[in-house]
């Protein structure tokens, strides 16, 4: 029935998969069952509200460095990671259980484009309050806000450098030989909102770079013996290593403003059209192609101007796209997607945390450890190579004889929906020597692992 | 040094995955044509050259590094003398000798096409060896290996899990990697690729990952070096020399490196990726010794850095960048190429160095003289349009 394979596109294109019965819960219209998933998130998943704040949490670390016991550091740094684990595998928990993957998926997605990772240990223990902070806002809310969320967040401008870069002109660059630094300046240009092909220049880069100086983390520039309970890692402007003067980045000036003359930069750059096709693009990649159809990408853009970054009547043009719901559904799952489709369908409950943790390790997409500030790739050949496929196989087949075996395998494969795609599976499937066999047929299908 | 199994190496080869589905015990690929070996290090993030050699006898290098130019020779922590003018940094020491017995060579000013400053779209310049990056992108060391003088079956090797640009392509490459999952049943695969049987992607892939050829480590070595990327580096390049110098094996590997993105703090992490490389290098060399006089390792990286220190004491993106070349082939302990100096008038920009070669001359150079594969492939195949770029003369001994 085409109306069932219209509830299996907005399953698992625009979620994580089914959960075990969740097929039933979808309407007769599937587009309409989607858009009724899209209302602001208001509070955080019951999962993720234990966990502390980026500021809270990071000032336990700026707190155990100038504390005098040595072992404080350690004991410290080690505590935080081990709760840095804890919420990493509940986050993975939330996508596993939620009822709004649609949400979750935009979660990972905007998480993805305004990288910030891991590979700068010192804020490691921040980053999931980075998601929680700057991200799940704005998911269903506007663009430019969440874009001056993600740049004004102090991880953001930890991991990209900006707290070390000083005004040449300005009060403290005037005295020492400290400069400024381009880093997020030019991450900003090339990876969030122009794209690499934006029609930048150098010249913009260093003009956006020098309007985001003082863009600081009100910890970071702090000397020791200063060190106070009110001095916190939260975003602070810090006016002395502000550089002075007019700025101009794509032939637009901003005035001296302070703070405000970098969020007028950014906020230009959220509107400029280059970043709706750029947006644009990378949507649709993410939820047509790999080979983004360039009408999709046209639509859009065009939602993306028409309403000035919305990104919940964006998320309901994507819906709305006619490409989105073509099949057999092309894309590849990343290991994380794999993991969390796996287990909503499999519907084990209380999964240990080694269960979630290792697999993402194993395949190369630990959350918040992205390689590079572009984040992970959207693309099959990112994730899909011969090695990476045999190691899919031999993680599916492994975790298939732990999973607590609750329903066969029989209810388990109807609950997918995938025998409709290939009828060969539920022969294989019924013919298989042990349930946990049978499992494994189902999870390593090439339609399981496309979504 | 154990028999291999499937999961740890993923043949990328059709043909011979259906022979080892039939239950051919033992198959390995034909002796590859050549046995010269190749083995390229990407030191991905963009490499300060001037901090890998210094221009300790260049008074600009100091006037524009007050905080982080590596100290005249002689001076604590001071450089290691190679002519005069270069110096080599003191962690990596261990390569001195391989300089004085020239088997090592310094190329100072190098770089890409690519006159942009984003490092992903750099290494694809880099590795896919042109500037128009629209389409399907393949390698041109992958390119390289279809000419028919380099052997049949999987030619090249990737150390890592993914396979990196540099060996993508029509040519068949092999992967390793480590991990300690239990073998899958010769049947599950079997069921497999029956099922995967409408979907080329899938069925491809799983061909190419289940033939199973030759032995290598399997207890890895720990360095005791904190940082994972290191660890997967140095693993990398163990294997890579005892998978290369076996007989029936691929000729030519690729090693990454992570982290010479120096924006910040630039003297102790180079001083820990210095330490590391040089520990890869002499890995190479030591497991690679009954062919040192036919291996070529090759050390590049995506572009250069800024000549002067930025304000918080590390480089930012730069065009001209530094490579080198080591092994018994290479007519070494000289710095080949020009320099253009660290003048500011002498700068891209007032602030970089100039390239006084390209990549692509290097490139031709290895694939020519090394290799052996003739000219015309060159020009036709892996470098398309590059007549104008010449091999350099004289990288290797005659």
């Amino acid at each position: 029935m085409a109306d069932n394979k219209m509830t299996f596109t907005a399953l698992n294109r625009f979620g994580f998969g089914p959960k075990f019965g969740e097929a039933r819960q979808v309407s007769k219209d599937p587009q309409a069952w989607l858009r009724s998933k899209i209302k602001p998130q208001k509070t955080l998943p019951v999962r993720l509200q234990k966990y502390d704040s980026y500021a809270v949490s990071m000032s336990k670390i700026y707190h155990s460095v100038v504390s005098e016991n040595p072992e404080d550091k350690r004991l410290t740094r080690r505590k935080l990671h081990q709760i840095f684990h804890e919420e990493t595998a509940d986050r993975t928990r939330v996508m596993i259980e939620t009822d709004n993957a649609f949400y979750e998926r935009l979660v990972t997605f905007w998480a993805n484009h305004f990288t910030v990772s891991r590979s700068r240990p010192w804020i490691a223990p921040g980053l999931a309050a980075y998601e929680r902070e700057a991200i799940r806002p704005h998911v269903f809310g506007k663009f430019e806000d969440m874009l001056l969320a993600a740049i004004g967040h102090p991880s953001m401008l930890f991991y990209l450098d900006n707290i070390k870069s000083i005004g040449p002109n300005s009060a403290l660059g005037l005295r020492g030989r400290r400069s400024y630094n381009e880093n997020l300046a030019r991450e900003i240009l090339e990876l969030h909102t122009l794209g690499v092909n934006g029609g930048y220049g150098l010249e913009d880069v260093k003009e956006l770079a020098l309007g985001l100086t003082g863009w600081a983390d009100g910890a970071f520039m702090f000397r020791q013996q200063d060190y106070t309970d009110d001095i916190m890692p939260v975003f602070k402007f810090i006016p002395r290593i502000h550089e002075p003067g007019t700025r101009t980045v794509m032939g637009e000036t901003f005035p001296q403003n302070g703070v405000e003359q970098g969020r007028a930069i950014l906020r230009h750059l959220a509107h400029h059209p280059a970043t709706s096709e750029f947006i644009a693009q990378k949507l649709v990649r993410h939820f047509v192609a790999d080979d983004p159809p360039a009408a999709a990408v046209k639509t859009i853009a065009k939602a993306f101007r028409d309403t000035k970054g919305d990104l919940a009547k964006i998320s309901a043009a994507l819906i709305d796209l006619k490409a989105a719901w073509a099949q057999p559904l092309s894309k590849v799952k990343t290991p994380h997607e794999l993991v969390v489709s796996l287990y909503r369908v499999a519907g084990w409950k209380n999964i240990p945390q080694r269960h979630i943790l290792e697999p993402l390790k194993l395949l190369e997409q630990e959350p918040f450890f992205a390689p590079s500030p572009a984040g992970w790739g959207d693309e099959a050949g990112d994730w899909l190579t011969s090695g990476a496929l045999i190691r899919r196989l031999e993680w599916i087949r492994a975790i298939c004889a732990r999973i607590p075996l609750t329903r066969s395998p029989r209810d388990i494969l109807a609950q997918a929906g995938l025998a409709q795609f290939n009828p060969a599976l539920s022969r294989k499937v019924e013919n298989a020597p042990s349930a946990d066999y049978a499992l494994a047929l189902i999870f390593c299908s090439a339609e399981f692992q496309r979504r | 040094m154990i028999d291999l199994s499937r999961r740890k190496f993923f043949g990328h080869s059709a043909a011979l995955a259906s022979l080892v589905a039939a239950g051919i015990p033992n198959l390995s690929f034909a002796q590859a044509a050549t046995d010269k070996r190749l083995v390229v290090i990407v030191l991905r993030g963009a490499m300060d050259g001037l901090h890998m050699m210094p221009a300790y006898g260049d008074r600009h290098y100091y006037r524009s590094r007050p905080k982080i130019a590596v100290p005249k020779p002689g001076e604590q922590g001071g450089a290691l003398d190679l002519n005069g003018y270069f110096g080599l940094h003191p962690k990596l020491g261990k390569l001195l000798p391989l300089y004085k017995a020239g088997d090592m060579a310094i190329i100072p000013a190098i770089a890409t096409g690519y006159r942009e400053r984003s490092h992903f779209d750099g290494q694809t310049v880099l590795e896919s060896g042109t500037t128009n990056m629209a389409g399907t992108l393949s390698g041109w060391l992958n390119r390289a290996l279809s000419n028919e003088t380099t052997g049949h079956g999987p030619k090249g090797l990737a150390l890592g899990k993914n396979v990196p640009l540099l060996l993508r392509g029509p040519s068949d490459v092999m992967s390793w990697a480590q991990d300690n999952l239990p073998d899958l049943e010769e049947e599950f695969l079997n069921d497999m690729a029956k099922l995967f049987v409408k979907d080329p992607l899938f069925s491809e892939n799983l061909e190419r990952g289940r033939s199973k050829t030759f032995s290598a480590p399997k207890n890895m070595m720990t360095s005791g070096k904190s940082l994972r990327s290191l660890n997967n580096f140095l693993e990398g390049t163990q294997a890579a020399g005892m998978i290369l110098a076996q007989d029936r094996s691929p000729r030519i590997a690729v090693v990454d490196m992570l982290g010479f993105d120096t924006h910040y703090g630039q003297i102790p992490r180079m001083d820990v990726l210095f330490d590391a490389l040089a520990d890869g290098i002499m890995m190479l060399r030591k497991k690679l010794s009954k062919h040192w006089d036919k291996t070529t390792i090759l050390v590049i990286s995506e572009f250069g850095r800024t000549v002067a220190e930025n304000g918080s004491q590390g480089t930012d993106h730069g065009r001209g960048g530094m490579s080198m070349l080591l092994g018994g082939t290479v007519g070494g302990g000289r710095v080949a190429g020009d320099w253009p100096g660290l003048s500011e008038k002498g700068l891209h920009e007032g602030r970089e160095l100039k390239a006084a070669i390209s990549y692509e001359a290097l490139f031709k150079s290895v694939l020519i003289s090394h290799l052996g594969l003739p000219r015309n492939f060159v020009e036709d195949v892996v470098f398309p349009q590059s007549r104008a770029t010449k091999p350099i003369e004289g990288l290797f001994k005659t």
